[in-house]
């Protein structure tokens, strides 16, 4: 039964209040043109009784008594009658309050009922709502649900994501850090590159400076022999110690004349102390000098 | 970077200026040539009884430096003066800059003799580069200085040493009666040990030096006219060449000394000669209306250039001995003139005018390149060194004239103050025969 | 300073020699008119005109015979005009006196190599004989030397001193 209710609660709502407006109307009558009340004895689907004579006389003084019962009832009837009457207009009038108040009541049930249907309505409705609402919200929760399901899976992806995203950013944040950091790491090994490269370019430029200033050097204290010279040849290697100082030097390639390769030597070692960068660090570039003597160019 | 990729690139930086593996390279294209600096140091005499008269360290010190070649340090700056190797602390004269050091004694020997000896030193390797023990007289002395300037000449720079030959030069000034004594000289290459050979009141030219340096040719006036003579120098005698009407000049001998060319003016204008010394017979070379004088002969005796104003101007020309035809030899001014051969044949000198101005210039014959070696206005006889060091000349000093003498590369320049008097003409001796 | 000096003398010794000479006495002025030349070692001369020229003609100063030294332009052996008239009257003066002989000496400045400038001043020289010859004198009267630049009358370096050794000297040995 609760589950009819459940299944279908409007309808057995619906039908249950129509059986109590039912048995309402029959139990207090419903006025529904005019005042004329006919009353009329509540039809009440009585079984009929058989009555016999004896009674018939019984019925007769009954009548009669009854009669006059009946007159008295008559009156009495009348009296009841009118008290009836009385009470049927106060019945009426009762029941014109009744069912004024029955109207009323009716109203009121109706209204009650119309309230309640309202109500029942408005519950169903509110129930529909709250169903609804419920739905709603149930989907709504649902939604919610799922939305919040959707939204923590959602969020749960975001968040997963978002922690992806996090741990990706992070790993990229990572990585890039890694790869800043590389980067730093390579930007400081190029730089450190750049830095050796240049330190190197630099202690070139300091070899070939100071080459030069060698080379200028040997050449104010270089007395070739006089006469055609161009075209003679003549290596020296030469061994130096710190400060510029010639410990040795030997010709390694002769020009083929005895006098242009002693002018030669000669020079390298007047030349001495050849000049040398003041860092001692630098001294290795110029320990053995080689001088190719090229006169003429 | 890598810390592989660093290392191999600290390595190939050390191996690339390593010991040993290639040294740093510098390439050394041109010096300062100027003369060699030498150190001499005062030859020691003390053993010597009497000492010496000859500061053979300043002989050997003048010589070195007239040569042009070399630049003798002041005796002020010797920080020591030792004279023999033992004694000798070579950084003294690296501090110096002397590229040679020079040190001997005089030491007394048989007889009254002496011997010189003398070591010459590579002062910065500290070696001995040549020594000798000379021996020599009393009056013998210069010449024994001037033979191991030679030595050391020889030794320093490849050549042969021109020292120990001689100049032969005219001088003219008033003699003792105040007209003009006209002589001719014979002095050691420094001009010391002057001799005169001859002495004349009319003038005397053009000394001209046998191959082997025994007799002296020259132009003399005596007589009012000129005439050729050839003097044998250790004797005096002299002997005249056949005298032609007009000029006998310009006597020049043959390397060979067979014969002499000289300048004749017998058959019309001045042409060149030749006189054959053992047949005494003429033969002439050039045939021309021109003038054609002052003949020299190539070292290989196959050529003689000369003076021709053939062409409008003096200009000197070259002829085969043989004869046949003149070719042009000077290209450059309007005026060539006196040539002579440098040693080696390579070049020849000859007077050359520029701007006026008369000057010594030496042509290179294989190329025509033409270079002016003196710098004087009125610049004239020049004579090769028989070495080809130098050419002594005579230029113009105030009213005087006066010997001078340039390196063959016209760079370094002295003048010769040898005496009062005018000096010209000089005419350098060969090498001495030994 | 030397040709001078020679001829200074011999005008001194002709005017000693006066009564020697060969021209005759009638050209002397004052003086003793001897002919044969001996008058005690000395002549006088009156102080008159050049036809009253009492010397020797090549010493007389307006004759053009006096004037034995002719010069040169630079690196020339042309005798310039102006010494033409010289050089005629020494002609002149030469063939009409066979017996004189006279010697012709070049010379030239000291610019220069010396023996061509001998070569050079030779040039000069036998210009000059050609000329003498072209006026009469025979080649046996005339001897061309050639000096060059060994003998300068004047020592300098400047355009005067050159001009002066740029010279033919005229010499009369006899005279």
């Amino acid at each position: 039964m609760r589950n009819i209710f459940k299944k279908h609660p409007l309808a057995v709502g619906l039908s249950v209040l129509l059986h109590l407006i039912l048995v309402a109307f029959f139990v207090f009558g419903v006025e529904l043109s005019d005042k004329k009340v006919v009353s009329q004895p509540q039809v009440n689907i009585v079984k009929a009784t058989v009555i016999d004579a004896s009674k018939i006389q019984a019925a007769a003084n009954k009548l009669k008594k009854l009669e006059l019962k009946k007159k008295l009832d008559e009156k009495k009837r009348l009296d009841q009658l009118k008290k009836k009457r009385l009470a049927e207009e106060k019945k009426i009038a009762d029941l014109k309050k009744k069912s004024k108040q029955q109207k009323e009541q009716i109203a009121k049930q109706k209204a009650d009922e119309a309230a309640r249907l309202a109500r029942l309505k408005k519950q169903k409705a509110d129930a529909k709502k709250k169903a609804d609402a419920k739905k709603k919200a149930d989907a709504k929760k649902k939604a919610d649900a799922k939305k919040k399901a959707d939204a923590k899976k959602k969020a749960d992806a975001k968040k997963k994501a978002d922690a992806k995203k996090k741990a990706d950013a992070k790993k990229k944040a990572d990585a890039k850090k890694r790869a800043v950091a590389e980067q730093a790491a390579r930007e400081g090994a190029l730089q450190q590159q750049l830095l050796e490269e240049q330190q190197e370019r630099e202690v070139q430029a300091a070899v070939a400076s100071f080459s030069d200033l060698i080379r200028q050097k040997v050449e104010r204290n270089w007395n070739p022999p006089p006469g055609d010279i161009t075209g003679l040849a003549c290596d020296v290697r030469v061994r130096l110690i710190p400060g510029g100082d010639v410990v040795d030097a030997r010709v390694i390639k002769s020009s083929g004349n005895a006098f242009f390769d002693r002018s030669v030597e000669l020079a390298t070692k007047k030349a001495a102390p050849l000049p040398l960068p003041s860092d001692s660090n630098m001294f290795k570039h110029f320990r053995t000098l080689e001088f190719n003597f090229r006169p003429g160019g | 970077m890598s810390k592989l990729k660093r290392l191999g690139l600290f390595l190939s930086f050390m191996l690339s200026f390593s010991a040993w593996g290639g040294a740093l390279k510098i390439e050394i294209t041109q010096g300062v040539s100027s003369a060699q600096p030498i150190a001499i140091v005062p030859f020691s005499s003390d053993q010597v009884v009497g000492g010496v008269m000859v500061d053979i360290a300043q002989v050997i010190s003048d010589d070195l430096a007239r040569s042009g070649r070399f630049k003798p340090l002041s005796r002020l700056d010797m920080l020591s003066k030792p004279s023999s190797s033992e004694h000798v602390n070579f950084r003294n004269w690296q501090v110096l800059g002397q590229d040679n050091l020079v040190v001997g004694k005089v030491l007394p020997a048989i007889g009254g003799r002496l011997n010189i000896q003398f070591q010459l030193f590579d002062v910065y390797k500290g070696e001995q580069l040549t020594g000798f023990s000379i021996p020599a007289s009393q009056s013998g002395l210069r010449a024994a200085a001037h033979r191991i300037s030679d030595l050391i000449y020889e030794k320093l720079t490849g050549q042969k040493g021109a020292f120990s030959t001689r100049i032969a030069y005219v001088t003219s000034m008033p003699g003792r009666t105040g007209a003009v004594e006209y002589k001719i000289q014979v002095a050691d290459a420094d001009g010391f040990g002057a001799k005169t050979i001859v002495t004349s009141s009319e003038p005397v030219m053009s000394p001209a030096w046998s191959p082997r340096g025994d007799k002296l040719s020259y132009v003399s006036y005596e007589g009012r006219r000129s005439s050729i003579y050839t003097q044998t120098l250790r004797s005096g005698q002299r002997e005249k060449l056949h005298s032609f009407k007009g000029i006998n000049g310009a006597p020049a001998w043959s390397p060979d000394a067979s014969q002499l060319a000289l300048t004749l003016s017998k058959d019309g204008s001045a042409d060149i000669y030749v006189y054959n010394v053992i047949t005494r017979s003429f033969r002439r070379l050039t045939r021309s209306y021109a003038i054609d004088t002052e003949p020299s002969w190539s070292p290989d005796g196959r050529h003689i250039i000369f003076t021709s104003d053939r062409g409008g101007k003096p200009q000197i020309y070259r002829i085969p001995v043989s004869g046949g035809k003149a070719e042009r030899l000077s290209f450059e001014g309007v005026y060539n003139a006196r040539a002579s051969y440098s040693p080696d044949g390579k070049r020849i000198i000859m007077v050359h005018r520029i701007n006026g101005q008369y000057r010594i210039a030496s042509l290179e014959l294989a190329t025509g390149f033409t270079s002016i070696l003196s710098n004087g206005s009125l610049d004239e006889s020049p004579s090769y060194a028989p070495n080809g060091s130098m050419i002594l000349y005579s230029t113009s000093d105030g009213l005087k004239t006066i010997l001078a003498a340039v390196s063959s590369d016209g760079k370094v320049h002295q003048k010769l103050r040898l005496q009062g008097g005018d000096v010209r003409e000089p005419a350098w001796s060969p090498f001495k025969q030994y | 300073m030397k040709t001078y000096q020679k001829l200074l003398a011999s005008l001194c010794l002709s005017s000693a020699l006066a009564g020697c000479s060969m021209l005759g006495g009638d050209e002397q002025a004052g003086g003793n008119g001897s002919i044969d030349g001996t008058n005690g070692g000395a002549s006088t001369s009156g102080l008159s005109d050049g036809n009253n020229f009492t010397g020797h003609p090549l010493d007389n100063p307006a004759s053009a015979l006096s004037t034995k030294v002719i010069y040169f332009a630079f690196d020339s052996h042309a005798v310039e005009p102006q010494y033409e008239a010289v050089l005629a009257a020494h002609g002149a003066y030469l063939a009409a006196n066979a017996g004189v002989a006279v010697i012709v000496e070049g010379h030239a400045d000291e610019r220069g190599t010396r023996e061509y400038n001998v070569a050079l001043s030779e040039k000069r020289a036998k210009t000059v004989q050609n000329l003498l010859s072209l006026q009469g004198a025979s080649g046996n009267q005339t001897e061309a030397v050639a000096l060059g630049e060994e003998k300068p009358v004047v020592l300098g370096h400047n355009e005067e001193s050159w001009r002066l050794n740029r010279r033919v000297e005229l010499i009369y040995p006899a005279h």
